[in-house]
């Protein structure tokens, strides 16, 4: 199949089936940030908003970390959410099941094995192939929006540089280039259920979450800010939160990179 | 519930590194929690009328210096997570004590599982405090900051 160079809105718009996300779609050639531009404290941008970019000068990942990702090649983009009551008591729900949707959709498209990587990574066959950062806007001590930012690798096939994870990208997993605008439509569409279960069936959502993790019980690398700390990954808790078993008995842990050691 | 046995609640909280306690028995509940410091404060809520409890029983702790200080707003973390002062291991804290803030002014971020949040202030105004220390966990509605208003 040939792949157009530019994003294809009326392949994208047939298979969207949501009623808020996505339907105010904003498309950047070149923007810094598809997470910046919603953040952007002087835009105005409806809830559900999805801000898509061909290439990110300054993708980003957790604090430091940037996302690198080849031009027109890739998913890179943003949604923005209003949080309302029930949602800022689910953030972790958002987080997590965000990842778990994402795995899921990829999974039924392609028939590929998935893995979530704790708190939010996307593996396939041990590589990454997807980060989400969310970041959330709180004015005193209210949270007001959150920007879910997601980095998938869809048609890129050389990765240059260094990764703090083995890279890898769909049309590396199945020898085939991908139609970018229907993983796009997929994601949204389950993305909006995502924020239906948090309101009406939110146990379902990590339940399904550790279904797509194949950490829990193995012997982990927790790398917090630079300090390691060994351990066997338990299980999460109720609030999504890496329950690491040690010596000393069980350490909630709500940071830092997690590795499976062999 | 018995005067006796909140005595007893409240002396085993102060004694715990516990930031807040919620106890319900016999339609009367109490809710004793640690403000900045480490003074104690009880809350009764909701006790009955008939209730011989709480709605009398003062706290036997002095309350916070700054709780008198009307123009004092203490700055809450909105979700349980770490407390960072920058936005990077190596850059420069968003405020320091003593720092001018205006409305929409970033003072921190509370991560909570690669979820970075960050806190705008909602007042203009001075920081006075910093009650948390950078990377250090941090509990929901837990205060971090004291911000005196202009």
């Amino acid at each position: 199949m040939e792949i157009q160079p530019n994003f294809n809105f009326t392949q994208f718009d047939i298979k969207l089936e949501t009623e808020t996300i996505g339907r105010n779609f904003l498309y950047f050639n070149e923007i810094n940030s598809t997470n910046a531009v919603l953040l952007d404290k002087s835009s105005k941008h409806i809830n559900g908003t999805v801000a898509f970019a061909e290439k990110q000068n300054a993708g980003k990942g957790r604090f430091n970390n940037s996302w690198e990702s080849e031009k027109g090649q890739n998913l890179t983009f943003s949604i923005l959410l209003n949080v309302d009551k029930i949602l800022k008591e689910n953030l972790n729900l958002l987080n997590l099941g965000t990842a778990q949707v994402l795995a899921s959709t990829l999974e039924s498209l392609f028939q590929l094995q998935v893995e979530v990587k704790w708190p939010n990574d996307i593996l396939i066959k041990k590589k990454k192939a997807a980060g989400i950062l969310i970041e959330t806007v709180s004015v005193g001590s209210e949270i007001k929006k959150a920007v879910i930012g997601v980095g998938l690798n869809v048609n890129q096939t050389l990765f240059a540089g260094e990764y703090n994870y083995p890279p890898t990208s769909l049309r590396l997993e199945l020898s085939q280039a991908i139609e970018r605008e229907k993983v796009l439509a997929e994601f949204l569409n389950s993305f909006e259920e995502l924020l239906w279960k948090i309101k009406n069936k939110p146990n379902s959502i990590l339940q399904s979450w550790r279904e797509k993790c194949d950490m829990i019980g193995e012997k982990i690398c927790l790398n917090q800010n630079g300090k390691l700390k060994y351990g066997v990954f338990d299980d999460i808790d109720e609030n999504g939160q890496l329950q690491l078993r040690t010596e000393k008995g069980i350490e909630i842990i709500n940071y830092g990179d997690v590795k499976v050691v062999y | 519930m018995d005067f006796s046995l909140i005595k007893k609640y409240v002396k085993l909280f102060e004694e715990s590194n516990i930031s807040e306690l919620e106890i319900e028995q016999d339609n009367a509940r109490i809710k004793i929690s640690k403000k900045a410091d480490t003074a104690v404060q009880v809350h009764s809520i909701a006790a009955p009328a008939h209730s011989p409890v709480a709605a009398t029983s003062k706290p036997e702790v002095p309350q916070p210096k700054e709780e008198k200080n009307s123009k004092l707003k203490e700055i809450k973390s909105p979700i349980v997570g770490t407390f960072y002062r920058a936005p990077g291991p190596d850059a420069d804290p968003y405020v320091k004590v003593g720092d001018d803030v205006s409305t929409g002014t970033v003072l921190c971020i509370i991560e909570a599982m690669k979820l970075m949040n960050e806190i705008e202030s909602d007042i203009s105004g001075k920081i006075v405090k910093i009650l948390v220390e950078n990377g250090k966990p941090v509990e929901y509605n837990q205060p971090l900051m004291l911000i005196e208003a202009e």
